[in-house]
């Protein structure tokens, strides 16, 4: 934890701002007056399936036009202001790309239409797929990259023309624990350059692992904005059940079961589930709840480098999170 | 400008030749070249102007009123609309670049495509009758060929770039292109004079069968079937491409395009 950024101060400059911004589907609410400001740095933005995060991203880089309010970016309208993308890296969540491309096609491409000539753009793709560990697969077609792999190219598609401020929208989904714990590191890396990052996730541990600055978002509100520290001492009484898929259950198991946190463990196997003899020979989940989760994904994290156990997914189950954000609801 | 111009190419390539689609493209470019080539094995005609007047039909019947409005919408159309679908338009949303110019680039690259396709098709059919034809020979008919590739590449880009505005217009651009295409444009052959004038096809058919000029009032022209002159079906055309390429141009500017809106999905 102590590579995370300090947290931003009155003194730290602003990057983007919304004021009163609301947007409606129709009759649908997706982001309710919402009014904040992104200091320099990484802001994690945090929320529920459904809680407007995706909207909130959209209207920040200009895809959405607020229904009310404004929206600035290095203090330029995305929406009207066509020049605040070239100060601004998208990264969306959907996993389509051009599927019969090469990944340093792709990456080339976004570079030319960035503006760059064809040499630069050579260039800047080479260097960007290096820095997401992608150069030795890049000539290989986008259909057949797995999920990590096309996270990693939309990355760096975003990276190319050198932005200072890069917004990453559900980045770390679907990455198994190795290639979030990379990822969470280029995200370090590009504060560390200067460049402000506003990453979304609905897992509250993703972001506590990220930065101290952090938005809450639910049902299009603002529910809590700053420090993670303050959020997380209100939900540390909440438990979080987490889902880890391994094809080692057992020995996984071993590694938490004697953490004072953890309060139940289920393993389940094709539909069914059973708290024992589990069998280590076909993948298994397991269905963890623990009061401090992030002590259980500490002790994963040394599970898997340390001892080589093979984890293939760690998710935070959403009913949970949804929970906690009811919590706070009721707290708030 | 030049660096979009060869990204929205290689998107345009894309969009036509992408490995997936390139036995489509190949097949709707030799379709005519087909059919000629299936006429010409299996004709055996016996009035003497048969090769003029299958010509003549094919060119302005079978290309220029089925098969080019088809191909030409669904690449017009396509420009915006495989972005939207294969969510992809997002790496083009978020460039410093003006979105309805951008999108525009790209139908023109496909314009190469519809104008080498309207070739082929002119081409075949022209060797083929005026090979055959007893009236004249293929030197002496050149200029016939030239004319009607002119028709058929006008009314190509015209049908592309109302397939570019419908994208940007509604959610199902295909659909309405196709209604004008195969159902308002048969309109104008039996109603009143004004709507062959805002016909694409039938300034297509104006330019492709060289009509005599008729003396006639503006009144005439709106009320009775009066032809179509060359220079009205060429200006009529322009406008229908400006107008198309200008509005879509400027809608692109002006509207979201959001495939998971929450409202579309209740």
């Amino acid at each position: 934890m102590s590579d995370i950024p300090p947290s931003p101060t009155a003194d730290t400059p602003i990057v983007a701002e919304m004021t009163e911004a609301s947007k409606w589907y129709g009759d649908v609410i997706g982001l309710n007056q919402v009014s904040l400001q992104i200091p320099l740095g990484i802001t994690g933005l945090l929320g529920p399936n459904g809680a407007g995060k995706s909207t909130f991203l959209k209207m920040l880089t200009g895809q959405l036009q607020p229904s009310r309010g404004t929206v600035q970016v290095f203090g330029m309208d995305p929406w009207t202001n066509l020049d605040a993308y070239r100060v601004m890296g998208f990264c969306p969540d959907s996993e389509q790309l051009y599927e019969e491309m090469t990944g340093r096609e792709f990456v080339e491409l976004t570079g030319r239409l960035a503006g760059f000539s064809k040499a630069e753009s050579v260039k800047r793709s080479a260097t960007q797929l290096d820095r997401v560990s992608m150069g030795q697969h890049s000539h290989r077609l986008i259909k057949g990259y797995s999920k990590g792999m096309r996270q990693r190219i939309r990355l760096a598609a975003a990276l190319i023309h050198d932005p200072k401020l890069i917004v990453l929208d559900e980045p770390l989904n679907g990455l198994d624990p190795i290639g979030r714990i990379e990822m969470l590191e280029i995200f370090r890396q590009l504060a560390a350059e200067g460049r402000s990052v506003i990453v979304s996730s609905h897992i509250l541990h993703e972001i506590e692992n990220l930065t101290r600055h952090m938005i809450m978002l639910h049902r299009g509100r603002v529910l809590a904005e700053g420090e993670i520290s303050e959020v997380r001492s209100l939900i540390e009484r909440q438990p979080l059940t987490l889902r880890i898929a391994s094809p080692q259950p057992r020995l996984t198991a071993s590694f938490i079961v004697g953490l004072e946190s953890v309060t139940s463990i289920d393993f389940t196997s094709a539909g069914a589930t059973y708290a024992t003899a589990a069998s280590e020979s076909a993948p298994q989940t397991l269905t963890v709840r623990s009061t401090q989760p992030d002590t259980v994904l500490e002790a994963l994290q040394k599970a898997v480098v340390e001892k080589r156990v093979e984890i293939n997914a760690i998710e935070a189950m959403d009913e949970n999170l949804d929970a906690i954000f009811h919590y706070l609801v009721d707290q708030s | 400008m030049i660096n979009l111009i060869a990204a929205t190419w290689k998107l345009s390539l894309y969009q036509v030749w992408n490995r997936k689609r390139r036995w489509i493209t190949v097949a709707l470019m030799l379709f005519p070249v087909v059919i000629v080539g299936v006429a010409a094995i299996l004709g055996t005609p016996e009035k003497a102007d048969f090769y003029e007047n299958f010509y003549q039909k094919f060119v302005t019947v079978a290309l220029g009123s089925i098969l080019i409005p088809f191909v030409a919408l669904f690449w017009g159309t396509g420009a915006l609309t495989d972005e939207i679908e294969g969510k992809t338009l997002v790496y083009l949303w978020t460039r410093p670049r003006h979105r309805g110019f951008l999108i525009f680039c790209k139908v023109v690259g496909s314009w190469l495509w519809l104008i080498i396709m309207a070739f082929l098709g002119v081409g075949a059919v022209y060797l083929y009758a005026y090979y055959n034809a007893p009236a004249g020979g293929l030197a002496e008919n050149l200029p016939v060929l030239l004319w009607d590739w002119r028709a058929l590449a006008l009314a190509a880009i015209a049908f592309s770039s109302l397939g570019f505005l419908l994208s940007v217009l509604t959610k199902r651009p295909l659909v309405y292109g196709l209604l004008i295409a195969y159902m308002w444009e048969l309109i104008p052959e039996y109603g009143p004079g004004f709507f062959q004038r805002i016909s694409i096809t039938q300034q297509m058919q104006a330019l492709a069968t060289h009509k005599e000029e008729k003396e006639a009032s503006f009144a005439q022209k709106l009320i009775e079937q009066v032809p179509i002159t060359e220079v009205e079906a060429l200006i009529t055309l322009l406008v229908i491409i400006i107008v198309c390429v200008a509005g879509g141009i400027w809608m692109a500017g002006q509207r979201e395009f959001l495939s998971d809106d929450p409202a579309r999905n209740q």
